[in-house]
């Protein structure tokens, strides 16, 4: 009962997007009911010609109704093309639509929801949840509708040419489709189980080619071919069972249909047929008849599953549209209501970025960071050390809002950040991550991220101050050239260079910056630190630091430990104060000098 | 004979009797479904006859009551040559479990050459769907075959119980036919185009999304999302162009698929309605080629695309056999020496190259290692590092030169021996789906509860362990927990030392651990391993102060080797490349 109230729900959603298409809506469905219509009537043609031309040796009667054959079958054709054309293309306007609204709000979505979704999740969800409504429009509703009326069409003729027989055939008949209904649904579990086992398998051979040195080398061949073995033999047993019984079941419904069928025909009409009462055409329109009633039917119970399935993308769609997206609202962490924030202060950056006691965590969840408390002036450059885990991408993160923080604040020349508009304070900060994104696109758009307000002098600038010139010149239609998926026809520290120049061509007054830890040749490493260089010139900074060199030119360091800064001030400042942070450098960095001597 | 037909042949020549049942019961089947017109037909013109005599019939007569026999009995044969195709779908699965298996046994003998050659997915692909989707390989070799007899017998039996009805109207029916055939076979050419289009413009959007969904925080972090959807509209613009195209093309031919009966079967009533009035047929007749030219329609249809599918099961055999065929290098002495204690390691000047590359990867590498030496591999990425591992340990055989254990050539060890004396830790490290213990276990058909113990100790795991849930029964895996790169890789760790290996190769040691637990992992595996002798391929140059030598490689050369800090000071390569690395913290 509760699945009836969430479908209504959904359909209640669904309905907005159908009256846009309207058009598409009315003259689809109309030309679906003649279509059926229409198939209706080819077998009573033929028994009109039986019954009525044939006997009369009438051949202007035969040439008019082989005439209306031709037009009925055209016509019925052309309807049914139309209709698939145009239900299908509001199908596809729809699922566009919602595809484009999804997209839009994953984007808008706060950063951490895609902390919990796995971007390939994320994917499946726009293309195949979407894929499942489109289908939805265009064949299955149709189809079920279409075939439900087809059927009763049927029925409707045939109680009117032979009240009494229909009635008779109408027990085998309901016989025969209780059955259908329930073995689709029991062959359906076992197509379910088939799917999954050959899921399985798929995943045991990937799985071991991957590893295949380690098979290889431990010698363990015979037991992983015993693995594969079972689970292959499994799916195949599950398969073989059900095609077995699948078309055991068909060649017993061929039977009823063909043979038992025509068997009561034979024995209710042939003696009202040589009585005179009934035509031969009527024993001709039950027996094609008897032939095409079913399969409107198989069709029917084939498609809901498919029907429940597009219903529960719809539910999935709907939830994630439904979802809030990232505005300065902040979410009160104990009561879990929403706190309308103020209206937003123009941004202004002049003195300095204070960290107030900033604490944050998931939820409820431990306390990631806690009590961070420092303050960099402007054009300062600061950096984070610390092991991986000690909170130092989560301090930056919080400085760009992409969570909240938890407790305490961060001000910016004693203004709380959350008083910014979100994008205005965005605007100031320029990220570059230790993974280097690259969009599909070419170089232009991936420089200023699609922003149209920035010109090409701009990017052309921007290359040309990180030392990338060079680069956009190699390429043969310059800042035009596209980039290759995963930017495959760049190398790693060009792909460096164009997220410096990204970074540049804002213009922020704040870089963060997560150093990448890819090994590079030592010319490209010269290279990345010099541009490195300027990128930061006059800028504030903020380094999550992998490199000595930008811990030894940074003005503060702060040294992070399991979500608390435990020491902080200058290299030597720190090589004297702090027996942590000197532990930390001999660890990391000393000993290799001194084991290199 | 075609090389593929050869193939499918001696698949079949194991079920020499299936093969036989099942070419009975598709002959049978296309026999009944011909003759069940012509008993319709006898029903129509027996009740024609009988009504030209009004009053003498009544009831069911015995000549209606013959009829009805005969088709009940067409009837009970049609069910049981209709369930046949059951037999076809279980002799598919059994194909596809059989294929499978063999080819997946024939790539795990392969040798790294033909891993090199063959990306994982892609022989993924070949055993997977291009053995079970539909209609390749498995559906081919049964269905598809037996389909093509079956169409083949229906369209003959029919056209000939047409003729034998009536020729002329045979020739007249059957006229229309090709010219529908050759409308149907251009637009579906043409359906392939347009799925590829519309595939690729599928693949760009997921492309954008993935893109999007991971950079998703530089584009916050520049506040362009509203810019940034633009581009997204655009590629939605293209799509529902090229999805529109394929619905009308699809739509198209399912129309032609699901009316081209009825044009066969204007031509019936146009011609043979004029052939009933003028008396030249029986109704029966007429109504029988009603009927044949809708039994016909499908085959016909079906053929030539049982054709096309049977060239496409063909490419995906030779992709199989090209899996087979693939020259492994087989040792070439038939001496199977077995080792008990592995002592010495030697490269001779040791050359290798892929088979199908020019350059060597690594060429005339000559050291020698002794038991209980920990030697560390360094160079830059691409120097052939990991090359030398896989030549040390039989996955890569030499082009020229020789590896020496014990002064045995290894082409004349028992390989399976060999490796059982090898720890390996892969670069990448991979676990398998399945518990902890299992992975740990995965090297070994027993151990000792005690050596396991210690060696989770010595890897440093058990505490981490003791915090999962289901302790060491906690999956990982594809479909397990995620563990960090670092637990991943000390998991390896464990699972190669469980072997109590006599060598121990790390593939790359780096992320495993912090500088600190390596300390003590190197301490804790000499205090329980003693003289195990360690191949180390690292990045992390503070790894040195724990071996004996060092190889120091560039461009699949050996450029020095012997003593950390004695090549330091004498060769110049050397110091440049350590000068370089210390620039990084680790």
């Amino acid at each position: 009962m509760k699945k009836k109230t969430l479908d209504v729900k959904i359909i209640k959603k669904l309905i907005p997007y159908i009256i846009q298409e309207k058009w598409l809506f009315i003259v689809g469905l109309s030309m679906m009911l003649i279509g059926s219509f229409l198939r209706l009537v080819d077998p009573l043609i033929i028994a009109h010609i039986i019954d009525n031309i044939v006997p009369i040796k009438d051949t202007e009667g035969l040439y008019q109704f082989a005439g209306l054959f031709v037009i009925v079958i055209l016509l019925s054709g052309l309807l049914t093309y139309l209709q698939v054309i145009i239900l299908s293309k509001m199908g596809i306007r729809i699922v566009t639509q919602l595809k484009f609204k999804m997209f839009d709000k994953f984007l808008h979505l706060p950063v951490s929801y895609f902390d919990h979704n796995p971007v390939g999740e994320l994917i499946a969800r726009v293309e195949s949840d979407c894929e499942n409504v489109r289908r939805l429009f265009s064949d299955l509703s149709v189809t079920i509708l279409g075939n439900m009326l087809f059927f009763f069409g049927m029925l409707t003729v045939m109680f009117m040419r032979h009240f009494d027989v229909t009635l008779i055939l109408l027990i085998p008949i309901s016989i025969v489709v209780i059955t259908v209904f329930f073995l689709v649904r029991y062959l359906g579990s076992f197509f379910r189980l088939a799917r999954a086992l050959n899921t399985e398998v798929t995943g045991i051979i990937a799985e071991y080619l991957q590893g295949i040195s380690i098979v290889q080398l431990f010698n363990r061949r015979q037991q992983v071919m015993e693995i594969l073995k079972n689970k292959a033999n499994e799916k195949r047993k599950v398969e073989s069972k059900a095609s077995f019984t699948e078309y055991s079941f068909w060649g017993l419904f061929g039977f009823l249909i063909e043979t038992l069928f025509v068997v009561i025909l034979i024995y209710v009409l042939a003696p009202q047929i040589l009585a005179g009462l009934v035509t031969i055409g009527t024993l001709i329109v039950f027996i094609q008849y008897t032939q095409r009633i079913f399969w409107p039917l198989m069709m029917v119970s084939e498609n809901i599953n498919q029907i429940q399935r597009a219903f529960a993308s719809l539910s999935r769609i709907f939830y994630i549209l439904s979802l809030e997206p990232e505005t300065n609202h902040e979410e009160d962490l104990f009561s879990g209501s929403v706190i309308e924030m103020k209206t937003t202060r123009p941004v202004s950056y002049r003195d300095t970025i204070d960290f107030k006691d900033v604490s944050f965590r998931y939820n409820k969840d431990e306390w990631v960071l806690k009590d961070i408390d420092f303050s960099i002036n402007k054009g300062e450059k600061i950096a984070l050390v610390g092991a991986s885990g000690s909170g130092k991408t989560t301090t930056v993160s919080l400085l760009c809002r992409f969570y909240h923080v938890s407790r305490g604040g961060i001000f910016v020349d004693g203004v709380n950040i959350t008083d910014f508009g979100l994008k205005e304070w965005r605007r100031k900060i320029g990220l570059v991550l230790q993974d280097i994104y690259l969009f599909p696109g070419n170089v232009k758009e991936n420089i200023r991220i699609y922003d149209n307000n920035i010109r090409d002098e701009q990017i052309f600038e921007a290359l040309a101050y990180v030392g990338a010139t060079n680069i956009i010149s190699k390429l043969s239609k310059g800042i035009e050239s596209e980039i290759l998926e995963r930017g495959q026809n760049l190398s790693v520290g060009e792909k460096q260079l164009l997220s410096f120049a990204r970074a540049i061509v804002f213009n922020p007054d704040i870089i963060i910056l997560d150093e990448a830890t890819a090994s590079v040749d030592v010319r490209t490493e010269m290279k990345i630190q010099n541009a490195m260089d300027k990128m930061l010139e006059g800028k504030t900074a903020i380094i999550v630091a992998h490199r000595l060199s930008s811990v030894i030119h940074s003005d503060k360091i702060l040294f992070f430990n399991d979500g608390q800064i435990i020491a902080s001030g200058t290299h030597s400042e720190l090589m004297d104060t702090s027996s942590e942070y000197k532990k930390l450098v001999e660890l990391q960095f000393l000993r290799t000098e001194k084991a290199i001597g | 004979m075609n090389k593929n037909i050869k193939w499918i042949i001696k698949e079949w020549s194991n079920h020499k009797p299936m093969l036989l049942l099942l070419l009975f019961l598709t002959l049978l089947s296309a026999i009944v479904t011909v003759i069940y017109p012509i008993v319709v037909k006898r029903l129509l013109d027996t009740l024609q006859t009988m009504m030209e005599e009004p009053g003498t019939y009544s009831g069911i007569p015995s000549e209606l009551q013959s009829i009805i026999w005969l088709f009940v009995i067409v009837g009970l044969v049609k069910m049981l040559a209709a369930a046949y195709p059951g037999f076809r779908a279980i002799y598919n699965a059994k194909f596809e479990y059989l294929i499978r298996n063999r080819y997946f046994s024939y790539i795990l003998d392969k040798d790294f050459g033909f891993f090199n050659h063959f990306r994982t997915g892609d022989l993924v692909t070949r055993l997977t769907s291009d053995i079970t989707d539909f209609p390749k390989i498995a559906w081919f070799m049964c269905s598809g075959i037996f389909r093509s007899i079956e169409s083949f017998a229906k369209i003959s039996f029919c056209v000939a119980a047409m003729f034998y009805l009536n020729s002329h109207l045979t020739m007249l029916t059957l006229l229309p036919l090709p010219i529908m055939m050759a409308i149907f076979y251009v637009t579906s050419n043409k359906l392939h185009s347009s799925f590829k289009e519309n595939q690729e413009a599928v693949s760009l959007i997921n492309n954008q999304l993935e893109m999007s969904f991971s950079g998703i925080k530089i584009i916050k972090s520049f506040a362009c999302e509203d810019k940034y959807k633009k581009f997204f509209t655009e590629s939605l613009g293209h799509r529902f162009k090229t999805e529109m195209r394929l619905v009308t093309l699809e739509t198209r031919i399912r129309m032609i698929y699901e009316y081209i009966d009825y044009f066969g079967q204007i031509a019936v009533i146009v011609f043979g309605g004029i052939m009933v009035v003028r008396n030249e047929i029986t109704v029966g007749t007429f109504f029988a080629f009603y009927t044949y030219l809708s039994m016909i329609i499908y085959p016909m249809l079906d053929l030539p695309q049982l054709f096309v599918s049977g060239k496409q099961a063909f490419v995906n055999i030779e992709r199989l056999e090209e899996i087979k065929d693939f020259a492994v290098k087989k040792p070439s002495a038939k001496m199977k020496h077995q080792i008990e204690r592995i002592k010495t390691i030697a490269f001779d000047d040791v050359s290798f190259k892929y088979s199908n590359k020019e350059v060597n990867i690594v060429s005339n590498i000559s050291f020698k290692a002794h038991q209980g030496n920990k030697v560390m591999i360094i160079g830059p990425v691409g120097a052939g590092k990991s090359t030398i591992l896989g030549l040390l340990t039989g996955l890569l055989p030499p082009n020229s030169g020789m590896i020496r254990i014990n002064d045995i050539p290894l082409d004349q060890i028992d390989l399976t021996d060999f490796r059982d004396k090898i720890g390996y830790v892969p670069q990448e490290p991979f676990l398998f789906t399945g518990s902890i213990r299992d992975n740990i276990l995965f090297g070994k058909d027993s151990a000792s509860e005690d050596l396991y113990r210690s060696i989770l100790d010595i890897v440093q795991m058990k505490r981490e362990i003791s915090l999962f849930k289901d302790k060491d029964a906690t999956k990982v895996g594809q479909r397990g927990i995620t563990l960090s790169g670092g637990q991943k890789q000390r998991l390896a760790i464990a699972r190669a030392l469980m072997r109590q290996p006599q060598i121990l190769i790390f593939d790359d040691i780096t992320a495993s651990l912090d500088a600190d637990n390596e300390e003590k992992l190197w301490e804790d595996i000499s205090k329980q391993f003693g003289d195990i002798t360690c191949f180390i391929v690292s990045h992390r140059l503070s790894t040195i102060r724990y071996v004996d030598n060092v190889i120091f490689l560039d461009s699949g050369c050996l450029i020095a080797q012997g003593q950390h800090d004695l090549i330091l000071e004498r060769v110049p390569e050397y110091r440049e490349f350590v000068a370089g690395s210390r620039q990084t913290m680790p």
